[in-house]
């Protein structure tokens, strides 16, 4: 005994004095990386929290420091109800979206409902469809003056439902958001030991009661995880809002902010700035506290079991009841409002009496090619989806590279650096860049270039990159890279040699999934539209606003043929959607 | 000078610590072996030896050259020191082939190019993988992937080869079949090599010399024949081999010798530990050493036999002495009864009962 005690009071009196020379270099370039990463992703939060506490534009010589603007919105009738507004959508798309997702879910994953193989990429198509392009479809299918509306109305005479109503806001957006849910509860239950369930049956439990009682119950962390996003998505929630919540009168915050832009008649950033914060302290709890959940839902796949090949569950006499709840949900959610906007795309013009065929035209996409920023809007959005896409996904790789490995409290900071632009909607992230590349002296030069644009889009996507990039990372086993180690390469060449070669599928996947998410991204844009910095998500939300609806159609199913191709694309290739 | 000298390492994660002060020593040419259960530290040593982990004290020499001094605050990254390691799970890159496997220590080197590729060729040749040079790992069977990694470990004569586990992936026929050739391998290039196993047969079998680890401190050390055949602790008695155990209390005392008295008989056994009367004893007896007999004598332990189990080349019986079960070996199909079972003095080693102390 004594000589153990003996033993590790030497350990003790070593510890702390041996690790230095190898780990000091690369550990320096790591922290360096760190501080720059965090510098370029906090910037523009801390920027707004700045402005906040200003009662003027923070450039101008006189604003000082002052809570007038808190005041001035703290005081304001409309900003209570659209915070009122914003809670009841955000909290209404929770409760639609999180059953329907769920139950979606389990009906493809673990039952033998009929074409759930062709089924599944239709599924997550809204995710990969522009909000503001989704409304838009919407108002054409189903407004008052609608293609559904205007046939419903020929037969019935009447139209029963209002598409300007928070209501069908509501259900819009719970519907259209439900891909979320289905995708991390699919993921879940793919990981779920099938043998769990076939227990179940045998000791006499039905498929429904097997999905309330077993599956999903099992995958509820997935499910609690994905509500909370859906929760964060609606808080968020801008180009649907804006479109159809205009008529009537339906504000919520970052509409209200939008609004807020001219208000004054000068800027009023003082003003966006407070309700940016208000929105930043909404949602920087809710992305917190989705990272503790995620880190619950990763260790709840040890649930995995050896033998995955399994028969999924019959559902018998539910088989086509359930594809009709499936087959609805679809056409609500995609073809309605697809179909209505490549319809409204080939027509000049739209109303009670005039018959499709008759007005019949490719003129609108004619059209489109007279405007010479509409065309730069198509070129630099393809632009900035395909190159400044890629040069993200380098980025996003050489951020995740400063963690890989890291021992010690590194990956932990480093991880809530990235999550907190997670926190702040495109709009206000677009809106602190504006003012950074306004007001910091040498990078106004930038301010009309795309290169503004691909900042901005970067780190506001930083969060979803890195979990691409990461998940590819986390797949490497250790070994291999000891393996160089230990033959004779340093780190450096082990990352060229060995791990950049083996994530390079991982790497294509992530630079399609992110070519769909900028080609979608809309409200990111709205503040730094101008000339040369044109994109397709922000000419829709501009050109809406002046009423050229023809070109909006036109611009749409542009928009929607970019992100399906790279959709069909990444599927061909196998790419995981889901990080 | 030896090749690779270990002196009083300590390693801690958390709160717990995974070696305590561990010291052994390679000299060229040798085998020695890391045997132990799995937690007993044996990984960790190794990769502490490759630089992969870092220990919280003591020193690493190679040659006399220091690759890690906790007191001097000297720590060689992995990959400059030169030693070649096969991994459990092989660790084959699995977007290279063979070739480009085996040649990427020698790239790293700079040797010239017709050079390299001769020596890749001779080695590949040398392991039997010859025509396999262009295929990559995923279109191996499992024990061509070993020697891949094995070539890789070696292509560039590291003074000291360091194996963890590298047979455990492959199944028991061709484990048995490759640790004779890794034996032969190694002996032939006349590298150094720590070897890490938890099977305690194959630690006889490929090495010169075993420690025995128990709780990140080694247990025993010596040739295969002093641990196999002179256990010099409790752990090491009932780690080697397969044993009967016998708890009892010392009797009386006979020079080397001691007897335990049980209910079912007195017994003769060798004091390992310096046992005396009336101190609890545990016994540890060698199945092959315990013989089956029909008739009460002097020395043997009444028990019943319960069953006997067929396993091909000899029979197993199963007794009960006392509350004790035990087992014996013999060649003939017996009948369930009352039995003998008979242990040579020298063949029951005796050791304090600490549990029981």
């Amino acid at each position: 005994m004594r000589s153990v005690a003996s033993n590790s009071a030497t350990a003790d009196a070593y510890a702390g004095t041996g690790r230095h020379r190898r780990r000091l270099a690369p550990d320096l370039v790591r922290i360096a990386g760190l501080v720059v990463v965090a510098v370029v992703v906090l910037a523009p939060i801390a920027l707004i929290a700045y402005q906040s506490v200003l009662d003027g534009p923070f450039f101008m010589p006189k604003a000082t420091w002052s809570l007038s603007s808190y005041a001035f919105v703290w005081t304001d009738p409309e900003f209570f109800q659209a915070l009122r507004t914003t809670l009841l959508l955000a909290a209404g798309m929770v409760a639609i979206s999180v059953p329907l997702g769920a139950i979606l879910a389990f009906l493809i994953v673990r039952t033998d409902l009929p074409g759930r193989r062709w089924i599944e990429p239709l599924i997550l198509a809204p995710i990969f469809i522009s909000a503001i392009v989704l409304a838009f479809g919407y108002v054409v299918a189903i407004g008052p003056v609608g293609f559904i509306s205007l046939w419903f109305k020929s037969i019935f005479g009447f139209v029963p439902w209002n598409v300007y109503s928070l209501g069908t806001l509501i259900v819009i957006a719970g519907l259209s958001h439900a891909p979320h849910v289905y995708l991390y509860t699919a993921s879940a239950l793919k990981n779920l030991n099938p043998e769990v369930e076939e227990a179940a049956r045998t000791v006499g439990a039905g498929v429904w009661r097997v999905a309330f009682t077993v599956s999903l119950p099992l995958v509820m962390p997935a499910i609690v995880f994905s509500g909370t996003l859906i929760f964060l998505l609606g808080f968020e929630m801008f180009g649907l809002v804006l479109i159809l919540g205009d008529q009537g009168g339906i504000v919520v915050l970052t509409t209200y902010l939008y609004k807020l832009t001219n208000l004054l008649g000068t800027p009023s950033y003082h003003l966006m700035a407070v309700v940016a914060i208000v929105i930043v302290l909404v949602t920087l709890p809710l992305v917190l506290l989705q990272r503790r959940l995620l880190r619950g839902t990763a260790r709840y796949a040890t649930v995995r079991g050896k033998g995955m090949a399994h028969r999924p569950l019959p559902l018998r006499k539910w088989r086509w009841p359930a594809l009709a709840l499936v087959m609805l949900w679809l056409t609500l959610t995609i073809f309605l409002p697809l179909a209505g906007l490549v319809l409204r795309s080939v027509v000049t013009s739209w109303g009670e009496g005039i018959g499709v065929l008759d007005a019949l035209t490719f003129s609108n996409f004619e059209n489109l090619f007279q405007y010479p920023n509409l065309v730069r809007s198509i070129v630099n959005t393809i632009v900035l989806a395909a190159i400044g896409g890629a040069l993200a996904v380098v980025v996003y790789t050489l951020v995740a590279l400063i963690a890989h490995r890291w021992q010690g409290k590194g990956p932990a900071v480093l991880d809530y650096v990235v999550i907190t632009p997670r926190a702040m909607p495109g709009l206000i992230a677009g809106l602190a860049f504006l003012w950074i590349f306004l007001f910091v002296p040498f990078l106004t030069s930038f301010r009309s270039t795309l290169i503004s644009l691909w900042v901005a889009y970067t780190v506001v996507w930083i969060a979803y990159g890195m979990r691409l990039i990461s998940s590819t990372l986390m797949q490497v086993g250790p070994e291999l890279e000891e393996a160089g180690r230990v033959t004779g390469a340093g780190l450096g060449r082990v990352t060229c040699d060995i791990t950049i070669p083996l994530i390079r599928y991982g790497l294509l996947g992530s630079w399609l999934l992110i070519f769909m998410t900028f080609t979608r991204e809309y409200s990111t844009g709205v503040y730094l539209l101008g000339p040369n910095t044109e994109v397709i998500g922000s000419m829709i939300v501009s050109l809406f606003g002046s009423g050229g609806l023809d070109l909006v159609a036109a611009l749409s199913v542009i928009n929607v043929l970019l992100t399906g191709l790279a959709l069909v694309l990444a599927l061909k290739f196998g790419v995981r959607v889901h990080a | 000078m030896p090749e690779l000298v270990v002196e009083d390492i300590h390693k801690r994660i958390g709160a717990v610590r995974i070696l305590n002060g561990v010291s052994l020593s390679l000299d060229p040419g040798e085998v020695v072996s890391l045997l132990g259960h799995s937690g007993s530290g044996k990984t960790t040593i190794l990769r502490c030896v490759a630089g992969l982990e870092t220990p919280d004290a003591g020193r690493i020499l190679i040659r006399g050259k220091p690759l890690f001094d906790a007191a001097a605050g000297i720590e060689i990254p992995p990959e400059e020191r030169g030693l070649g390691m096969v991994f459990q799970s092989y660790a084959l890159w699995p977007n290279k082939t063979v070739a480009e496997n085996v040649a990427y220590g020698l790239k790293l080197r700079r040797e010239p190019v017709a050079r390299a590729s001769a020596r890749v060729d001779q080695v590949i040749g040398k392991l039997g993988l010859s025509g396999m040079a262009d295929r990559y790992p995923h279109q191996l069977s499992g024990g061509q992937q070993q020697r891949v990694a094995l070539a890789r470990a070696i292509v560039y004569e590291p003074p000291v080869l360091l194996l963890d586990e590298p047979l455990s992936n492959l199944d028991a026929k061709l484990r048995e079949e490759a640790r004779s050739w890794v034996r032969e391998l190694i002996l032939q290039t006349r590298i150094s090599a720590l070897y890490v196993t938890h099977d305690q047969v194959e630690a006889m079998a490929v090495s010169d010399r075993v420690l025995l680890l128990r709780g990140g401190a080694v247990e025993q050390q010596g040739t295969p024949e002093e641990i196999y055949g002179h256990p010099a602790t409790a752990m090491a008695a009932a780690f080697m081999g397969s044993s009967n155990r016998i708890a009892g209390t010392v009797a009386a005392v006979d020079g080397d010798y001691a007897r335990i008295d049980h209910a079912a008989g007195s017994i003769w056994g060798k004091r390992i530990d310096p046992v005396e009367v009336g101190t609890p004893v545990q016994g540890f007896a060698r199945i092959e050493r315990t013989r089956l007999c029909g008739e009460p004598g002097r020395g043997r332990l009444a028990g019943s036999l319960s069953h006997s189990l067929y396993l091909g080349e000899r029979w197993e019986y199963s007794l009960s002495v006392g509350q004790l079960g035990w087992r014996a070996w013999g060649q003939s199909r017996e009948k369930p009864g009352e039995r003998f079972i008979e242990v040579a003095r020298d063949d029951l080693w005796l050791f304090h009962d600490e549990k029981r102390s």
